[in-house]
């Protein structure tokens, strides 16, 4: 599913971000990035959902080396992975039903199978009576279920989640994380960054320790 | 519904931005209403000189002793030329009854006959859209038919609409160089300013989502339409009042007749022309500022 060789992250101002990374993922694996801040969680998990690319180093995705991808490819691939983000990102003038929907829109599906899927998610997340609201008029907890509603709305096969209980209480945390860890066991690969580590302990998955840029071994 | 969607976030979008979006639609407006007003006065110019030619009428003389052939070959340059309305072969009999009708003259008292007191002559009156090249053309053929003379016309006056022509062309062009920049800089600028951080979000959230290029510029594209049209029918609405109510009162008011006798010609393929051009000016204004920020966003990253 994702293999990275010897990946090192620069940035402009000379900044390193990461440093020889390996990594082997399955498909179907759930796995934990972890680290203090600072240490490239984020950085790790924007090479892996294609926001940014490695500065040096091999990363393959779906047996794909994501250097060496055409714009056509790299959307095409960016199509199956699912993103779920600590701050959620969910765009403010739309309501529920057509920030869930916005996937579909981009994949270009027909409107029954838009209006099936994004209703199916948002069962899933528990909130198909606020398809009308803005997410502004919802919780923290809830906006945060409406982003992993747009992030499963696709079926992925691989999702990713970047501190998705950074902005929750613990109870709303293991809600997403149950949702996180129940897409994981219907066949998703689920990565999931996070420096919560009692989240690590409960939910006794495998772990990657990041710091300052390396993996570090444990 | 996929492209409707699209739309109703760029009208969403728009009316977030409505501050930026007004000062850009005024902009619009004034490089429209000038750029109509200047239009609809050089049309008005080409038409008044237009008319003054086609007023005018030519006089082909032909030599005394031009035979019948000679006439009925400056007949078919002058049937096939373009440019001229109409034209008429005047005799020296023709012309002789003529002049002696109108003055009472007669010929046979000095024992002269009609065709050595009068040239045969043909006389034309071109239609509003004789061009230079026409015009040429016809002086270079009657030249090389033997029975050519001379030919009378008020060559100043004809002379003077060729050249007003061709300036009107060149005003025209600076016209719409103009127009073209405008729209495009306002335009670019305006997406500038419109893209605030939660735009650059949602733009990186389309690309992240596996949007293509189409799905990140259709709402910026239509936005800008929008911003163009109500600008452009802003512009528009006001140069026409004025072109019907105010240039009038002035040339009332300064008893500056030239003005007075203008006659008041839209053309209403300049309008069209000049939408277009903000539109699609404004357009890779979109384009071009978009994918600037595009790049950006992976600068930022790398």
């Amino acid at each position: 599913m994702i293999r990275a060789f010897h990946i090192y992250k620069y940035y402009q101002k000379g900044q390193v971000a990461l440093v020889d990374i390996n990594l082997r993922i399955e498909k179907g694996d759930f796995l934990f990035i972890t680290g203090p801040s600072g240490a490239g969680k984020t950085t790790l998990l924007k090479l892996i959902y294609l926001r940014e690319f490695p500065s040096s180093g091999q990363l393959l995705i779906e047996d794909k080396n994501v250097l060496h991808l055409k714009r056509k490819e790299l959307e095409e691939l960016r199509r199956h992975i699912g993103v779920v983000f600590q701050d959620f990102k969910l765009i403010p003038y739309l309501t529920v039903y057509e920030n869930v929907a916005l996937p579909l829109y981009i994949n270009k599906e027909p409107e029954y199978r838009v209006r099936q899927r994004v209703f199916s998610a948002l069962d899933y997340v528990g909130l198909v009576h606020k398809t009308s609201k803005f997410p502004l008029q919802l919780s923290g907890g809830e906006q945060q279920r409406i982003g992993i509603a747009r992030a499963i709305v696709r079926n992925p096969t691989l999702l990713v989640a970047d501190e998705p209980t950074g902005n929750l209480d613990y109870e709303r945390a293991i809600e997403i994380m149950d949702m996180l860890l129940d897409m994981n066991t219907r066949g998703a690969t689920v990565i999931v960054a996070t420096h919560n580590l009692e989240i690590i302990k409960r939910y006794n998955k495998n772990t990657v320790y990041l710091k300052e840029g390396r993996i570090e071994e444990r | 519904m996929r492209i409707s969607f699209f739309l109703k976030r760029a009208v969403l979008n728009f009316l977030r931005n409505k501050y930026n979006n007004f000062s850009s639609i005024v902009n619009v407006a004034v490089v429209s209403f000038f750029s109509i007003l200047i239009l609809f006065v050089i049309e008005n110019a080409i038409e008044f000189v237009d008319r003054l030619v086609s007023e005018n009428s030519a006089v082909i003389v032909l030599k005394d002793s031009a035979t019948l052939e000679d006439i009925k070959g400056v007949e078919e340059i002058v049937s096939k030329q373009k440019g001229i309305e109409r034209y008429r072969y005047i005799s020296p009999t023709h012309a002789y009854e003529e002049l002696k009708n109108a003055f009472g003259l007669s010929a046979e008292v000095a024992d002269l006959k009609p065709e050595r007191l009068l040239p045969p002559l043909f006389e034309l009156k071109f239609s509003r859209y004789m061009e230079r090249e026409d015009f040429e053309r016809l002086k270079m053929q009657l030249s090389q038919n033997i029975a050519f003379q001379e030919m009378r016309v008020n060559l100043d006056l004809i002379i003077l609409s060729f050249k007003f022509k061709e300036y009107s062309i060149y005003f025209k062009g600076i016209i719409i160089f103009i127009v073209c920049i405008s729209s495009f800089y306002i335009l670019s600028n305006t997406i500038g300013l419109n893209l605030n951080n939660n735009r650059r979000e949602e733009i990186e959230l389309i690309e992240l989502l596996g949007g293509d290029s189409l799905d990140i510029k259709i709402p910026y594209i239509v936005e800008g339409i929008i911003v163009v049209s109500i600008g452009f029918l802003l512009g528009l609405f006001i140069a026409f009042g004025c072109f019907i109510t105010v240039l009038p009162y002035i040339s009332k008011m300064l008893h500056f007749g030239v003005f007075s006798f203008t006659p008041v010609v839209v053309k209403s393929i300049d309008v069209v022309f000049v939408y277009l051009v903000l539109v699609i000016s404004g357009f890779f204004g979109v384009v071009k500022f978009i994918n600037r920020f595009i790049e950006g966003l992976y600068e930022e990253g790398n």
